[in-house]
């Protein structure tokens, strides 16, 4: 039991009573161990992790970068398309344009050629018309000069002349 | 599957380093001791310090002076070997083992330090850490069973009071100019209170601390001192005589270390965390 409180006593003693030792032998490690702290783990864990972060800022802005840049790209590629859709409507509606002019040109050409074939077909037919009448004028008056020539060629009776006539009819009826 | 298979090849190579790591930590630590413990030994006998003539305290070499000079070499090698760690590891790369450990541990302690005073005391951070760090060590110095925990010592934990009041004195004057020194006299017929509140900061920051630790090592003592007796009574009922076994065999009984738990674990964990968080609340209202 003496022996206890023997030991308390020098524990209790010896940290409860002011020790300059003990105080300036801490106040020499807190300098040390602070300075060390921060010289050996502090700045180079805050360097530490500033290079890594500052690897990650620029994966980011240049990741941000290539965003904006595809963006682009693909604003642009939609315009071109845009533009290349339009161009092709445009052709598409002149040909048709001029598919129609050029039908209406040739059914006008063709309706002017028909008119014109059917004119000269008409003229022709007239001038046949016009020359068969010419003909047969011609031969009705060779046919009465004939008939004129054998009249007074046989100056017969009236018998005789009828019979004249009607022989002569049926040469011409021939 | 492969998962399992990754992980249980994982262990192994992750135990190994780790028990090598304590048990070097351990040897280190006692190899300090016992050269630390032949010079202190030969100093108290040549009576170095020990002023002429007089019988006074305030001179005596303690065994705290022991303990703190083992915790620092103990701490310096361990910042060595964290440096050379981070000097040596990639930032690209995924961290892992000590060097996650003392990421988790910088940033927490920036953060805490931020989140209580903000920017002003950003500087602080690393004295928080230290502060942190060192008492924290000091506070389960207790469980390795040589010389009694630093922090049992009221010059020790005074000598971080006080220097707590002069980074408080610090920071006000830098940030506030005379305004902090004027600050005493706001409502004037307080002025006494203010001062006193002041100067009585660092003496209640260093007496709670002490208090608390010496009491656990008190407690520790009178357990393991009652529980040798108690062992020894067993044996003298069995074989009839007492044996100094009693004294390896008490700390093999379950009471003693469920008191270690709390009384070295807990309890420095928390007087560490109630350290730590008055200093910088109180230097932060300063500098704010």
């Amino acid at each position: 039991m003496n022996e206890l409180s023997n030991k308390l006593s020098q524990l209790i003693e010896s940290g409860l009573y002011p020790n300059i030792i003990t105080f300036l032998t801490q106040l020499l490690a807190t300098l040390i161990l602070f300075y060390f702290l921060k010289k050996w783990v502090w700045k180079p864990m805050q360097e530490y992790l500033a290079k890594r972060s500052n690897v990650i800022i620029d994966e980011l802005e240049s990741a941000r970068l290539v965003k904006e840049e595809a963006f682009r790209m693909k604003e642009e590629y939609e315009l071109e398309l845009k533009q290349a859709k339009d161009e092709a409507k445009a052709i598409i509606m002149n040909a048709q344009e001029q598919a129609k002019l050029r039908r209406e040109e040739i059914i006008a050409q063709a309706e002017k050629e028909a008119a014109y074939i059917i004119e000269m077909a008409n003229k022709q037919i007239e001038q046949e018309k016009a020359n068969v009448e010419k003909e047969l004028k011609s031969q009705v008056v060779d046919l009465a000069f004939l008939a004129a020539e054998k009249i007074l060629t046989e100056n017969l009776d009236q018998d005789k002349n009828r019979h004249l006539i009607d022989k002569f009819l049926n040469e011409v009826g021939k | 599957m492969n998962d399992v298979a990754i992980n249980k090849e994982k262990v192994p190579r992750l135990i190994l380093p780790l028990l090598l790591v304590i048990i070097g930590f351990l040897g280190l630590v006692s190899l300090i001791g016992v050269i630390v413990y032949l010079l202190f030994d030969y100093i108290e006998s040549a009576k170095v310090f020990q002023l002429k003539g007089t019988n006074s305290t305030l001179f005596r070499l303690t065994p705290h002076v022991i303990s703190i000079i083992i915790l620092t070499v103990a701490l310096l090698v361990v910042f060595k070997i964290i440096n050379i760690t981070i000097k040596r590891s990639d930032p690209l790369k995924k961290p892992k083992g000590l060097i996650l450990l003392v990421e988790i541990f910088v940033t927490t302690m920036e953060k805490f330090t931020v989140d209580l005073g903000g920017e002003r005391i950003r500087n602080l951070a690393p004295y928080i850490a230290y502060l942190a760090v060192y008492l924290f060590c000091a506070n389960v110095f207790g469980l390795l069973g040589f010389t009694p925990p630093p922090t049992s010592s009221l010059s020790v934990t005074f000598s971080f009071g006080i220097t707590t009041f002069f980074l408080i004195r610090y920071y006000g004057i830098k940030y506030n100019g005379i305004g902090h020194l004027t600050g005493l006299f706001k409502p004037l017929p307080l002025t006494p209170i203010n001062i006193i509140g002041e100067i009585a900061f660092p003496f209640t920051l260093s007496l709670r601390m002490f208090g608390n630790i010496l009491s656990g090592a008190v407690i520790m003592m009178l357990v393991y001192t009652g529980l040798t007796g108690l062992v020894n009574v067993f044996i003298s009922l069995i074989t009839g005589t007492t044996s100094p076994i009693s004294e390896l065999l008490t700390p093999l009984m379950v009471a003693p270390s469920i008191l270690h738990i709390y009384f070295d674990l807990f309890s420095g964990f928390i007087q560490t965390f109630v350290f730590i968080l008055l200093s910088s609340v109180f230097i932060s209202s300063s500098a704010n």
